[in-house]
Order: structure tokens, then sequence, then C-alpha cells
């Protein structure tokens, strides 16, 4: 990390508990991530691994309480989350994008009145028609088929497809630098995903956003992220650039995941990972993973690892005590 | 012994809605072979479920017919068939926490098909033991009988609902995306499970996913469908390595993949266009026409016929 604040999202140590009737659940124990200006960012992890509560701090949207929040820093291009004025400045410079489309548009209000909604907000006291343009200009910018009868429409008129693209062109009418998007393709059929993906690719692209792209679809982050975070119960365990990470994972949970998602090739499914993520009341107090892990070793249950480079490389990293020894067969 | 476990001849279901009447399974025909897992794939709305319903008798069909082991007629709800039969077909949903009674342990789940489906009946100790066996063939420990459903993980929830099917001694199974709801390192586990119980029970598989990779990786031969119709059906190795339909060919090209090794095997020039038009207002002709990059006058008038394009490999495209 050269200049902070060149980042346009930094986090750092970053640690939330949840108050529940059970107990406290230790949700994120101590994560960092930054994105730099115009990087697209993967966070990648199965359900219950923390992705959406790391995603909900960032954008200063995690109810508190339940949540417990401690950090040394979340800053959104270098201006910290916290307080009236961190809450503003998020405001300003985040758009968020979530899973399900039928539930983050308001369904007693048609899209053109939410629409117009944003846009008061960001551009104050201009007219009707102009309005009106910007937002035929944003629906044709997410390649939306007949933008005039979706914004007369209310979103039960729509399809999944139409209601993410409406989503996404909202997110991209605030001027942000910042884009949030927590498994924005989850809820649609495959060849609409890929339409939506490759939307967001080269909207992402052309704007010069940063990006970060929650998801458990391994496919997904590959095709438009440049980095990827892994993340298993609450811990980052890997980070690294997408590619070499997808080709070469070091962390055992990386390696099983990927041999545990089916291929194109027929080559047979691997065995998955035995074992179920562990309670997050009284998590285990060394690694997370060792439960499920082939490599564990008495160190292992003993203290929880730190993120440490591999072959002295800054880009990658890897938090597991045998981060070194090659894969078990 | 019969070749066929299911036929399934023109077969066509339709609802009756608000807005008018709705085909959700429009003249399908194929069959699944003794032995066989067979895949059938869509996206949402294209009447999977709606097949694999009318199997296991959930409703019956408008018109065609299901004919179970080459002679039992089986077109009909549930309500209407032998009870003999309706222990040869079970079914195991997608959703394994909505499918298990919360207020009742694992033991009493379990021990409602072993002792409906006993020839005799069964003592206490009898019903424990063959639940125990049951519960040990899909691989989960013999203290978990006395567990509630909530208090076990999803993968383990779906090897109850697997465990349950199992109980009633079935030749066929109907599995509706077992494994969707489940995180890829469970399904992985769940999917290798299915396959050796398929192995040492000799049973017969439809399994309805939206995943082509898993079909890819399970399945003997698969269909796939579109819109109510089936599109293309083969052998897995030859569907994968030959597709003909443009559908399938766009279904192949949009799968986001793991690898460059894979980033190679799909069909390149076919890119995913439009979106699926509502089930209640169909095109005209062919079904994929208004996506379709190779449209031509015809696809617009005429309903295109089930081609065998190579041995055992059937589409049904007017450009074939």
């Amino acid at each position: 990390m050269e200049n902070k604040n060149n980042l346009a999202l930094n986090i750092e140590n970053l640690s939330v508990k949840y108050k529940v009737y059970e107990g406290t659940l230790e949700v994120i124990p101590g994560l960092s991530m930054h994105v730099e200006q115009a990087e697209r960012v993967g966070l990648i992890g199965e359900a219950g691994c923390g992705k959406t509560t790391v995603l909900k701090s960032a954008a200063a949207v995690l109810h508190s309480p339940p949540a417990i929040v401690r950090k040394d820093a979340i800053e959104v291009c270098g201006v910290s989350v916290d307080g009236k004025k961190g809450v503003r400045s998020v405001r300003r410079n985040v758009s968020m994008i979530f899973q399900d489309p039928s539930s983050s548009l308001n369904p007693t209000l048609k899209i053109s009145t939410q629409m117009t909604d944003i846009l008061k907000s960001q551009f104050p006291g201009r007219k009707k028609a102009e309005y009106r343009q910007m937002m035929l200009d944003a629906l044709d910018n997410v390649s939306m088929p007949a933008p005039e009868r979706v914004l007369g429409s209310y979103p039960v008129q729509l399809s999944g497809g139409m209601r993410q693209r409406v989503c996404i062109a909202m997110a991209l009418m605030k001027d942000t630098n910042l884009m949030l998007a927590d498994e924005p393709t989850t809820a649609l059929d495959v060849t609409i995903e890929e339409q939506i993906l490759d939307l967001l690719d080269k909207l992402v692209r052309e704007k010069k956003k940063s990006l970060v792209l929650v998801s458990h679809a391994l496919g997904a982050i590959r095709k438009i992220t440049d980095r990827v975070y892994v993340m298993y119960a609450g811990n980052v365990v890997e980070v690294g650039k997408t590619r070499e990470v997808f080709e070469h994972p070091r962390h055992p949970y990386t390696i099983g995941l990927l041999a545990a998602t089916p291929k194109l090739t027929g080559s047979g499914i691997a065995d998955g990972i035995a074992g179920d993520i562990p309670s997050y009341i009284n998590p285990p107090k060394g690694c997370r993973f060792a439960s499920r892990c082939p490599r564990c070793t008495p160190e292992c249950l003993e203290a929880p690892p730190v993120l440490e480079s591999v072959d002295g490389r800054e880009d990658w990293m890897v938090a597991c005590h045998h981060a070194g020894e090659e894969a078990m067969a | 012994m019969s070749e066929n476990v299911i036929q399934i001849e023109n077969l066509t279901k339709q609802f009756k809605t608000k807005f008018g009447t709705l085909t959700a399974v429009d003249n399908v025909s194929f069959n699944i072979k003794r032995g066989e897992n067979f895949g059938l794939v869509g996206e949402s709305g294209s009447g999977k479920s709606t097949i694999g319903s009318m199997i296991v008798g959930t409703y019956g069909p408008t018109s065609g017919s299901i004919t179970f082991q080459d002679d039992i007629d089986i077109s009909r709800s549930s309500k209407q068939r032998e009870p003999a039969l309706k222990q040869q077909i079970q079914l195991v949903f997608q959703d394994p926490g909505g499918s298990l009674n919360p207020r009742k342990t694992i033991r009493q789940i379990l021990s409602v098909p072993v002792e409906l489906y006993a020839e005799k009946r069964l003592t206490t100790a009898e019903v424990e033991k063959r639940i125990k066996d049951i519960l040990e063939q899909v691989g989960l420990p013999a203290h978990y009988l006395d567990k509630y459903p909530r208090a076990i993980g999803g993968g383990e929830k779906q090897l109850v609902c697997v465990a349950r099917a199992l109980a009633a001694n079935p030749q066929f199974i109907v599995l509706d995306e077992p494994t969707s709801a489940l995180d890829v390192s469970i399904q992985a586990k769940i999917t290798n499970k299915l396959i050796e119980l398929q192995r040492q029970n000799s049973l017969s598989y439809l399994f309805i996913t939206h995943n082509l990779c898993l079909v890819r990786n399970m399945c003997d031969r698969l269909a796939v469908m579109y819109l109510g119709s089936i599109c293309e059906y083969a052998d897995t190795a030859e569907f994968f390595e030959n597709p003909r339909h443009p559908y399938t060919q766009m279904l192949l090209a949009s799968i986001p993949v793991l690898s460059d090794v894979e980033e190679e095997l799909k069909p390149q020039k076919v890119k995913s266009v439009g979106e699926i038009p509502s089930p209640l207002n169909k095109p005209k002709g062919c079904p994929f026409n208004p996506r379709c990059p190779f449209k031509k006058d015809i696809c617009t008038q005429e309903v295109p016929q089930m081609k065998e394009v190579s041995p055992g490999h059937y589409a049904c495209c007017h450009c074939l």
C-alpha cells in the first residue's frame, strides 16, 4: 500500500460481533482489506462466512446493535466512515447493488418515481423533462430494452434480469467512485447472469470505477475481478491476483473449494470438504479451518495463523501455518 | 427385466391461471433407462420440475402418457395410483430445511416410510435396525437419530431427506435440485454420496438441475428444456462435445468457469442475448426464435420437430 489516500476502500483490523439470544457471535475477529482506484476486487466464501457483514460495514449500513463493530479504520476514498460527516461521505461515494432485485426496489412505486428520488438528491432543482432524459440515458446505459415502458412500470411487471438492470442503472446514476455488489447475479438464470456480468464489467471499466464483487459463484468472480479475497468463517484466508489464485490455490480451504466445484471437463467431483463452519459462539482458539483441514497439526489448534506473503511476493498472501507445503493429494 | 424405468410420450401439462392457460410442459417425450442417471436441465420456468412432479404424481398430465417399467401406466395423480407404486417412486426436494418436519426427530421422520412400506408389521426393534442401516448407508452417525432437523447442518439435512427416500426401498428417485441450496464444498459430498447409493441399490435417477457442470460430472444422459419443450437430448459426453441446438450452445457459452482449459471447451460463437419470455405468452413457432442468432422465416411460423442428428443425439431446430 503506497498512498492510503489513493485507496477507494481501506479497511483495517475490522472486528464485528453480534449480540444474540444464545450469546455473542464473534463473526469477524480482525479483517483488513483494501481496494485501489479503478480496481475490481472479488470477495468469495460460502454461506455465513461474513462476506455481507464486511460489505455492510464498508457502506456504513450495518445495524448496531445487534452488531458491535470495532476497527482501526474504515475509509472510503480517504474519508473515515465514522460520524455524521463520514456517513454523508459514504452516501456520496458508494453505491450498492443487492442480491435480490425484487426486494431492493419498492414494490409500491413506479420505477420512474424511484429513480427520480435518487436524481433529486444528486442533482437538485432540475426540470422534470431533464430528469426524465437522465433516467432514459441511465437505462440505455444498461442496455435495457424498451426504457420508456420500464419507467412507467412497477417492479412486479419486470423480469428478474430487468429488475437487476434497473438496480445497476440506479447504482450508476450516482456518480460514485466505489461500487459494492452483493451477489448481483445469484438470483438470475445463467444466460441472464452472463449478460449482467458482462454489463457490470463493461461499465466499471468504462467509468473507471472501483468494484467490490461479493459472491459464492467462483466463476463469476474469475470472470470480472483482478484481485480476490477468499474468506472462511470471518477471516481472510487467501488474497491474490484472481487468475493466479484460481490456478494455484495455496490455502487448503481454497484448494478444497476449487476442487469441489464441478468442472466442464467432466473430470468427476472431488469429495468436498468434510464438516461445517464452526459455531461463531466461542469459536476455536486457533485456526478456524482446523477442524476440516487435511493439514491440521497441534500448532493449528493453538494459534490463529496470520496472513503472510507467498514466495516473498507482496500481492499474494495466505493465512496458514503450512502455507509453504505443497498441496496434498 | 424391462429396459426403461420411465417412458414419457407426448406429455403436456397446462395450468389454468387468472391470466390464461399456461402450458408448463409442451409435448415432451423421453425415456429413462434402468440404472441410469438422467439429467433434466433448464432455466427457471422451463417446466423441468413440472415433469418431476408428474412422475411422482403430485398431479396428472393434461395429455400424453408416463409409463413405469414398460407396462405400468402412471399418467395420473398419485391418489389414483396403486399403493405399491408409490413406494417405487420417491422424491427429494430442493430445500432440505423446508421438507423436514421441524417438530419431529430424525428417528420419527425415518420411521414413517419404514413402517408404511414394510411387507409385514414390524416390531420396534426391527424398525430401529432398518433406520440405523439406512442412516449408515447415507453416512450419518447413529446418534443423529434423536436430533431435530434444526440441530444439524444443511448438507446433513439433505442426507436425511435422501435417507427418507431410500427408506421406502424405491426403484426410481426424482431429485429436484437436491444441491442448489447448499454450499459448493457440501454439494460435492452429497452428489458423490448419491452416485454411490445409486450403484449400491441399483437405482435410477431423474436429476433435475440448472447446473450444467454438475450434470457433466454426474449424469449418463441429459435433456435440455426451454419454455416447456425439450430442445436437445443426448449422451452427456456427446452433448458437451458437440452441442447442436443454438439455445444449448448459448447456455454452455454462458457458464462462468474456473480455468482456461474449461474456457476452451465452451462453444464460442453464440453470445447470450434477450430474456426468457413468459410461458403465458410464448412466441409463435420455435419457442427460442426471439433470442436465436440463426433465426429464419420458418422459425416464426412452425414448431420444429425433434430430429436425430447422430445416433442417440436428438435436437429440435429448423436449422439442422
